[in-house]
């Protein structure tokens, strides 16, 4: 159940106390406004007891935050960190990609001595991360320590991609040739 | 305008001070710091000011001084006006970020405001006064400020100090003679009189406007910021006032925030209140200073120095 | 006077030259306004959003961005194209708030009076910071933590310098939105001039020219917020008042506009 009409920024939703605020909206002095050039939607749902007001438009822009779970390239490494290029942020892509470092002290959470950069990543790896701090001026900190976070995309040195044989090792489908990453959990 | 960075809970307590009518150093809302002036130390310009808004230590100190130039006429230039040229430096002894290029961004837009204020019919400079021979030659005033220091309202600071600095200024006197040359026409020639006795002030500098600059914190705002309440400063807004009280020009600036209409009309009534007794005080600051330097006349390093 | 500097290399004018009879400026109000407007009326307004291709969301087209959107402005003569970059990586390390940077620029051959350079001249880096300042008010810029908004204006024809400035403060707001960055509210701009005690909005060239001092004012018409302002030239506090007024009233009217114009952009 929704009722649609296209809204531009600055429009006059609804007042805070019958509705929720949702996406592509925000809360002035008790109302609430688009904030983007969209159509208005008011949907029921269970969990809240409100109806939220949400403004729709083509997929919002994408932009890391904490917490947030990035798509990243491996771009170069060294033994203390890899620098990535973020390519998705949640499931939308970027407009341009934003640089982001995983430190060898984020990569696991057990045994975080022992890890060697080497044996979890290589240039050109996808990688699924969380992003756990905004970081320095030139990128985001990533890691990815959960069990689902790490190598999704891999190719061995033969050039086939790879495919996860545990979690910390992937194997050639042709060559039969194991090699180490850090890979995320397969759902 | 410096890159200081408040702590939330620093720019909470001024935030809430300024919305109750406090002020970390104890002034009201409206109230201006101490301001200390000095004219003509340099004895290469035409004229010069030195103006600190604040304390010994803790202050805005610009400095400036005035160039006066001949400069002949070219085809596509007004006719019979002299003009002023404007421009502001940041001197990386300011702060460490105008190293460099640091400063472009706010050396144009001091530069630009400057320009507006001072340059055309709304300055009160009888521009006309500053041609020589028209079509032929004209004055050319070069107005160049130097920020020695930034600790918080550095426009009306900047104006201040220009404006001592043209009430300074002597102009040598030109003296023009026309002849009638054998085709009948008449050529004019001018001399520069070289005479330091001999010299005339700056026609309609009496005229000039100062300016309030206020900043807008939370839901109130407070004029002459310092550094802390700059960095709190969510929007700005500088309204020259001519001593005429009329409005030579505003300038909204600022990335936070915007003025609410009703907030901007009161702020417009409250700079034509303010701008009558800063005209006061800075005629009976500018004569203070007058009557000191003409008590004490040797211009040495320690009389630059002295009233700071 | 450049005798000294003689290039032999070219074809020399005189030596002695005289200055052409230049025409009179005409006044430009002894008959009504030229376009009959009335003196409170804005010259006609055509807006376009995305003129300028924009990226599809797919990952192979990340290495040659494209803008996330454009605006085209048109406002008489006034021609204005607008494009907006981002939210992507900042250069500044404002982690808490985004960034809004605005880059305006002259096309060489917008102006009437003269050929502009390529260098961007200090009328152009004012221009480019009053922008930033009208604008960013309205960009949720918390929102955008660490990341840098870019906005790339170009004037392709000018007509008044104020009402320019206007123009491209219109200009950016529609392309900010067909960016869909989030924003509190859309700027709407316009400027006036001051021509014998009677404000006239949205002064062309000819008119700004004779005109004692010109206003420029930019608001949010649902915040009720005026995010720029810009006088230039003596006025009384009474004719300021009134010119705030009155510009507000026009910057709702251009809003209006603004937004079914936008509205439009997506309904098709």
């Amino acid at each position: 159940m929704s009722s649609e009409t296209i809204v531009t920024p600055g429009r006059r939703l609804g007042l805070l106390e019958e509705h929720d605020a949702g996406a592509g909206t925000y809360v002035r002095s008790g109302m609430i406004y688009s904030s983007i050039l969209g159509t208005k939607t008011i949907t029921t749902s269970e969990t809240s007891e409100k109806p939220i007001i949400q403004v729709d438009r083509k997929s919002p822009l994408a932009i890391p935050s904490i917490g947030s779970e990035v798509l990243c390239r491996v771009i170069r490494m060294n033994p203390r960190a890899a620098s990535v290029a973020i390519m998705m942020v949640g499931s939308t892509p970027c407009q341009e990609d934003f640089m982001g470092t995983i430190r060898h002290q984020d990569i696991r959470s057990t045994e975080k001595d022992s890890v060697q950069m080497i044996n979890s990543f290589r240039p050109g790896d996808v990688v699924r991360a969380e992003v756990i701090s905004l970081g320095d001026q030139r990128s985001y900190y990533l890691a990815t320590t959960k069990n689902e976070h790490g190598v999704v995309f891999a190719q061995s040195t033969a050039g086939n991609t790879m495919i996860p044989v545990s979690w910390e090792e992937m194997q050639d489908p042709k060559t039969k040739a194991i090699e180490k990453r850090k890979c995320a959990k397969v759902f | 305008m410096t890159s200081l960075i408040l702590s939330p809970a620093e720019q909470d307590f001024i935030t809430r001070g300024v919305e109750g009518g406090f002020r970390a150093d104890g002034r009201g809302s409206l109230d201006r710091r101490q301001v200390t002036l000095r004219t003509n130390m340099i004895s290469q310009a035409n004229g010069s000011a030195r103006c600190r808004m604040g304390h010994l230590n803790v202050g805005t100190d610009v400095l400036v001084g005035i160039k006066a130039e001949v400069n002949t006429w070219t085809p596509g230039e007004p006719d019979n006006i002299g003009s002023i040229v404007c421009n502001v430096e940041c001197s990386p002894s300011a702060a460490q970020e105008f190293e460099g290029r640091g400063a472009d961004e706010l050396n144009i837009e001091l530069t630009q405001l400057l320009d507006r204020i001072l340059n055309g019919p709304q300055s009160g400079i009888c521009l006309e006064k500053l041609c020589i021979i028209p079509k032929q030659a004209y004055w050319v005033l070069h107005i160049d400020a130097l920020v020695l220091d930034v600790k918080g309202g550095i426009v009306d600071t900047l104006i201040w100090a220009t404006r001592a600095a043209l009430l300074s200024t002597k102009l040598p006197r030109v003296v023009v003679e026309s002849i009638e040359d054998e085709d009948g026409n008449l050529q004019s020639e001018f001399d520069v009189v070289d005479d330091a006795e001999d010299q005339i002030a700056v026609e309609g500098v009496n005229n000039l406007p100062l300016t309030v600059t206020f900043n807008q914190i939370g839901k109130r705002y407070v004029i002459d910021a310092s550094e802390q309440e700059e960095a709190a400063t969510q929007a700005r807004i500088t309204v020259a006032v001519s001593p005429s009280m009329d409005i030579c020009a505003v300038q909204k600036s600022g990335i936070l925030r915007g003025f609410s209409p009703s907030l901007l009309t009161e702020i417009l009534h409250t700079a034509c209140k303010i701008a009558r007794e800063e005209f006061s005080r800075f005629k009976d600051t500018f004569a203070a200073v007058l009557s000191n330097q003409s008590s004490n006349e040797a211009n040495t390093g320690s009389t630059f120095l002295g009233a700071f | 006077m450049a005798t000294n500097a003689m290039d032999r290399r070219r074809i020399n004018g005189p030596q002695r030259t005289v200055e052409p009879i230049y025409s009179k400026d005409t006044d430009p109000f002894a008959s009504g306004r030229k376009d009959s407007r009335s003196l409170d009326q804005v010259r006609p307004i055509y807006m376009k959003t995305g003129p300028l291709s924009t990226q599809a969301n797919d990952l192979s087209a990340s290495s040659a961005a494209a803008a996330s959107g454009s605006a085209f402005y048109e406002q008489g003569n006034i021609r204005v194209s607008c494009a907006v970059y981002g939210p992507r990586q900042g250069r500044k390390s404002n982690t808490r708030m985004g960034s809004f940077d605005c880059d305006f620029r002259y096309a060489p051959f917008s102006c009437s009076w003269k050929k502009r350079s390529h260098v961007r001249g200090a009328d152009e880096k004012e221009i480019s910071l009053m922008l930033e300042h009208a604008i960013a008010p309205a960009i949720r810029l918390d929102a955008y933590p660490k990341a840098c908004i870019d906005a790339f204006v170009t004037v392709i024809e000018s007509d008044g310098k104020s009402a320019t400035i206007a123009a491209a403060i219109n200009c950016i707001s529609a392309a900010l939105v067909d960016a869909g960055i989030e924003m509190y509210d859309s700027v709407a701009a316009c400027s006036m001039g001051l021509w014998e005690s009677q404000w006239v909005a949205d002064c062309s060239q000819a008119e700004e020219n004779v005109s004692s001092s010109t206003m420029i004012i930019a608001y949010m018409p649902s915040a009720d917020e005026v995010t720029y302002m810009l006088q230039h030239g003596k006025t009384s506090p009474d004719q300021t008042d009134q010119a705030v007024q009155t510009c507000i009233n026009m910057c709702t009217r251009v809003y209006a506009v603004l937004c079914r114009g936008l509205q439009a952009s997506i309904s098709e």
